[in-house]
């Protein structure tokens, strides 16, 4: 069969979920070891919300299922198949091009005066933002 | 690519999840291949082809 059935396993998701977490705490050590304080508790706060997120996200994938009837919970859930394969790696690659202009414009900004964490941060956002919009946008058209 | 998809999954009597499931695909898959959006990989047009006992040729057509 060309698609065969491969979920992430609870298991294999935890140890996912506990390496954030700890990642997230690495983070937070090294932000108040290099004396910021503020910035690890933006770390601390930013680093749980997500990995918080990421368990619901799991939970309500996993509660509709493996036939979850859309491809960005089949994508978490792990039951994809050869189409949210095609999508999910499109997407990426818009990610990929839009990460070239938004850093070239980006370094350009930083050049002209803005502050250099905050044109991080923007990118940051701008290529969740293109994931996210790529893959419904694929999603819909394909 | 047009195919025939749609009328053979008809004539079976099945609704797009149970093509969908027998292929191990999704539903949104199967709706893709029936309306055109998407064209499969060969394994899965064979597998179409092997579902409903026929062969590729008879199932997808080039576009003129």
């Amino acid at each position: 069969m060309s698609t065969p059935e491969r979920s992430l396993s609870d298991g294999r998701f935890l140890v996912a979920f506990a390496c954030g977490l700890v990642a997230v705490g690495i983070l937070c050590l090294v932000f108040v070891l290099a004396g910021q304080p503020d910035t690890a508790a933006g770390a601390l706060v930013g680093g749980l919300a997500v990995t918080g997120l990421a368990l619901v996200v799991r939970w309500r994938a996993k509660r509709r299922g493996p036939t979850a009837d859309g491809g960005f919970s089949r994508t978490l859930l792990g039951t994809t198949d050869e189409r949210d394969k095609a999508i999910l790696t499109a997407s990426l690659a818009w990610v990929g091009l839009t990460a070239f202009l938004a850093n070239a414009i980006g370094l350009a900004a930083v050049a002209l005066g803005a502050d250099g964490s905050t044109v991080i941060g923007a990118i940051e956002a701008l290529l969740i933002a293109v994931l996210v919009g790529a893959f419904v946008w694929l999603s819909r058209r394909t | 690519m047009r195919n025939d998809i749609r009328r053979l999954r008809e004539e079976a009597g099945l609704s797009q999840a149970a093509l969908a499931e027998a292929l191990g695909v999704s539903r949104q898959t199967v709706n893709s291949l029936e309306n055109g959006r998407y064209d499969p990989s060969l394994p899965l047009a064979f597998a179409v082809a092997g579902y409903f006992r026929t062969t590729i040729e008879e199932i997808f057509h080039v576009d003129a």
